[in-house]
């Protein structure tokens, strides 16, 4: 059941991200984003990222999406005079398929390498794995120094857009 | 709990594909608004790589990173929507064809 | 480890809180005043940069009490080893410069917001992180702190076309370099199962020296993905397109901030990692490191230097030239990875002088910018003449030029010096004979400009163009034009400030 649900979220993500790449209306492409990045919400669940996937939608859907659609409609941004012809879209795609199956398969990875003890065939997860206690702990003791600049980088992102954007100053 | 029976290398695979089309999608297109949704997913399929290594290897890490890499996300977005409202206010297009101010005049 | 852990990390991070206060009150200085004051064109940049400089004086203060210590704090995220120490020292130092000459033009090029400070010192705080990292994800932080702030400040001439252009396209490139940096990291977390330099060090050496985990290759490949990342920030070639745009069409104090800050922070970090997450300090997991990085250097030192030659603008005559620059330095990191601690020295010892003399020229175009507030084009025709008309001007640009071009007495040519030696001994003698040739196609555009500065007459009418004259930018150029010659004709001293780096 997982499995299955895996190969279609990821069909979703996929179907998504092509259309951002194709679709000439930037707005309608920012919904194909929307789309890809809910089905990669997905996915996180079904890694074990409860809470990255809970994130995931609330950052994206609820906050970079609705900038990027804010910003279309505030620049009025129309459809561009090029359409795309489907020789241009086939042969872009083959070469996404080409190379994502060609590194794929060139890196050369597969379960067996990650296991770091004993027999069972996979690393078993612990019970809070992927809980908002575990991610939470780790960005309180490990990652503590660039959490707390994470506020600086998110000041200057504040500071950087007003002075940029603004009609008046 | 086990991590899903998903082999490792499909769940590459897609993290690969969806990069390729982000940078596809950089190097392609003309609108810059659609580029920026093009840097997302590029750093969305590092996120997807990050929270497929944690669960493989068992560590919370993966997933930690892909939290600042959220953040670090919706600031760039930020910036870079905020330079493109200022570069339409100057040349009145977002296209990165049209901007071409800066040329090599030799 | 637990959070009280983490916290007795904290007097090691006073320098950086230091300049985040700094960012903070000229944040809140601009807000005051641009209520205060209606007459937005008044703004004097006095108090802004004696604040910015009291908070980065007093950063190297702190830094120059802290003890260096091999063991990493906060968690293995952040080295206080002497790289560390020296490098964010190196940082503040240059910053303070740059920001004294940014002053002058505040006014006249239509930058009247405080914002530039805080912005800066913000940027600042970022290349320190980056530079003391010895985590990706950490890096990662203060490098993007580091860019956001860098894309703002190259886009703050609001109404320019060009400023915005370059903001622009240097954001693109940036954010695709860092979106590559990202995805290598991931392919070295999944192969190695940490992000701590020492973690991805001790995997690297199983993974390649044996076979008992078949992961090499992703490890590799994340390995070169980062260096991508890299190179990009450093503007190497291939990677060095966004430098020529964002260097011309940023305001002249951005450009003397960035080309030199934002190269110093990139290759002391980008050294951190390619000796301790790639190597252990003294040897090398990835042995073709050198044969990758040596390509990279004589690729950018040519195409550098080569199309330096052709440009009429000087300002993307010196983006060219800060790109030939990455390919000396390129090389002197070769020498680093071969050598160990007398080159890692020696390059640190060229960025610091690398940093005098750019930001000298720049500082330079500044005082001769227009005072009108519009774009000056800074063609090099603008030039014939100045010399004569603003001799002290003349004379230090050229002492800059002569230290660009590795001329002694200047600090360049023993910062040259000190930064092949290594790589000579290491036996990579084509290398260094490139770059010396590189060298010298150098001397032809460097000094083509001091030519028109002294040996062509003015055109009559820029006789009374009225200049930007500010005690803050001849203080900085004056410390400049006796850094780079007292530097050069004594260097001893010099050299073993920054003795002992690893």
């Amino acid at each position: 059941m997982d499995v299955f649900v895996f190969y279609a979220a990821a069909a979703i993500t996929l179907l998504g991200a092509s259309m951002v790449l194709v679709l000439a209306n930037p707005l309608r492409a920012a919904m194909a984003l929307i789309l890809s990045l809910g089905a990669l919400s997905v996915i996180y669940v079904l890694l074990h990222a409860q809470f990255v996937a809970v994130m995931q939608l609330l950052v994206y859907a609820g906050a970079i999406i609705v900038l990027f659609v804010f910003v279309i409609m505030l620049l009025n941004l129309e459809d561009p005079k090029t359409r795309r012809s489907w020789p241009w879209v086939a042969g872009v795609f083959t070469i996404i398929g080409g190379l994502s199956y060609g590194l794929a398969r060139g890196l050369m990875v597969d379960d067996n390498q990650f296991i770091t003890s004993g027999p069972p065939h996979v690393n078993a997860l612990s019970k809070d794995y992927g809980t908002v206690e575990q991610v939470g702990r780790e960005i309180m003791t490990t990652f503590v120094l660039p959490f707390e600049m994470l506020s600086v980088l998110l000041l200057v992102a504040v500071v950087g857009a007003v002075v940029i954007s603004k009609k008046r100053l | 709990m086990v991590p899903i029976g998903v082999p490792v290398e499909h769940v590459i695979a897609l993290a690969v594909a969806l990069f390729v089309i982000g940078v596809l999608g950089v190097l392609l297109r003309k609108s810059v608004i659609v580029m920026l949704m093009s840097v997302e997913l590029m750093l969305n399929a590092a996120n997807l790589l990050f929270v497929v290594f944690a669960e493989r290897w068992g560590v919370a890490r993966g997933q930690t990173i892909s939290f600042f890499v959220m953040a670090v996300a919706a600031a760039e977005a930020a910036v870079g929507l905020a330079i493109l409202i200022g570069v339409f206010r100057t040349h009145n297009t977002t296209d990165v064809d049209e901007l071409r101010d800066l040329l090599e005049q030799s | 480890m637990n959070i009280s852990d983490a916290l007795a990390g904290m007097p090691q991070i006073l320098p950086m809180i230091a300049v985040i206060v700094g960012g903070l009150v000229t944040m809140l200085m601009a807000v005051a005043r641009s209520h205060k004051d209606p007459e937005h064109g008044q703004l004097t940049a006095g108090p802004f940069v004696a604040v910015a400089l009291v908070s980065l004086v007093f950063a190297l203060f702190l830094l120059t009490q802290i003890e260096p210590q091999a063991k990493a704090v906060w968690g293995g995220t952040l080295a206080i080893d002497r790289l560390s120490l020296v490098g964010q020292g190196l940082i503040v130092v240059i910053a303070a410069l740059a920001i004294s000459m940014g002053a002058a033009s505040i006014t006249t090029q239509g930058i009247v917001r405080g914002e530039y400070f805080a912005l800066s010192l913000f940027c600042v705080s970022g290349m320190m992180l980056m530079v003391a990292a010895t985590e990706l994800l950490t890096f990662f932080v203060g490098l993007e702190i580091m860019s956001l702030a860098v894309y703002v400040l190259v886009g703050f001439r609001r109404s320019d076309r060009r400023s915005q252009e370059a903001a622009l396209k240097y954001f693109l490139s940036g954010a695709f370099a860092s979106a590559f940096f990202l995805f290598g990291a991931a392919m070295v977390f999944g192969a190695t199962g940490t992000t701590a330099y020492a973690g991805i060090s001790t995997s690297a050496q199983k993974l390649l020296s044996g076979t008992a985990f078949p992961m090499q290759t992703l490890l590799l490949v994340g390995a070169t993905l980062c260096v991508v990342g890299f190179a990009f920030k450093i503007a190497a070639v291939p990677f060095h397109m966004w430098a020529p745009d964002a260097y011309q069409g940023a305001p002249t104090m951005v450009t003397g901030f960035m080309a030199v800050t934002v190269k110093a922070a990139a290759f002391m970090a980008f050294l951190r990692f390619v000796l301790l997450a790639l190597g252990d300090g003294s040897t090398r997991h990835v042995p073709w490191i050198v044969d990758v990085l040596s390509l990279l250097a004589i690729v950018t030192m040519t195409l550098g230097n080569l199309s330096a030659v052709l440009q009429r603008n000087v300002k993307r005559m010196l983006a060219y030239s800060s790109i030939a620059h990455a390919g000396y330095l390129l090389v002197g990191m070769v020498g680093a990875l071969e050598r160990g601690e007398p080159a890692v020295q020696g390059l640190v010892f060229y960025l610091f002088v690398y940093g005098l003399a750019t930001l000298g020229a720049f500082g330079v175009l500044i005082a001769l910018e227009r005072k009108n507030g519009r774009h000056d084009e800074m063609l090099i025709n603008r030039f014939a003449g100045v010399g004569f008309q603003h001799p002290a001007l003349g004379v230090a640009f050229a002492v800059f030029m002569f230290a660009l071009s590795g001329i002694p007495p200047t600090a360049g040519f023993t910062g040259k010096v000190l930064l092949f030696g290594p790589a000579l001994d290491a036996g990579h003698i084509g290398l260094v004979i490139v770059a010396v040739l590189n060298s010298v196609v150098s001397v032809y555009y460097y000094l083509s400009i001091v030519v028109y500065m002294f040996m062509k007459n003015p055109p009559p009418r820029q006789s009374t163009e009225p200049r930007v004259f500010s005690p803050w930018l001849t203080g900085a150029l004056v410390v400049t034009t006796f850094g780079v010659l007292i530097v050069g004709m004594m260097p001893q001293r010099w050299i073993d400030m920054f003795a002992k780096l690893v």
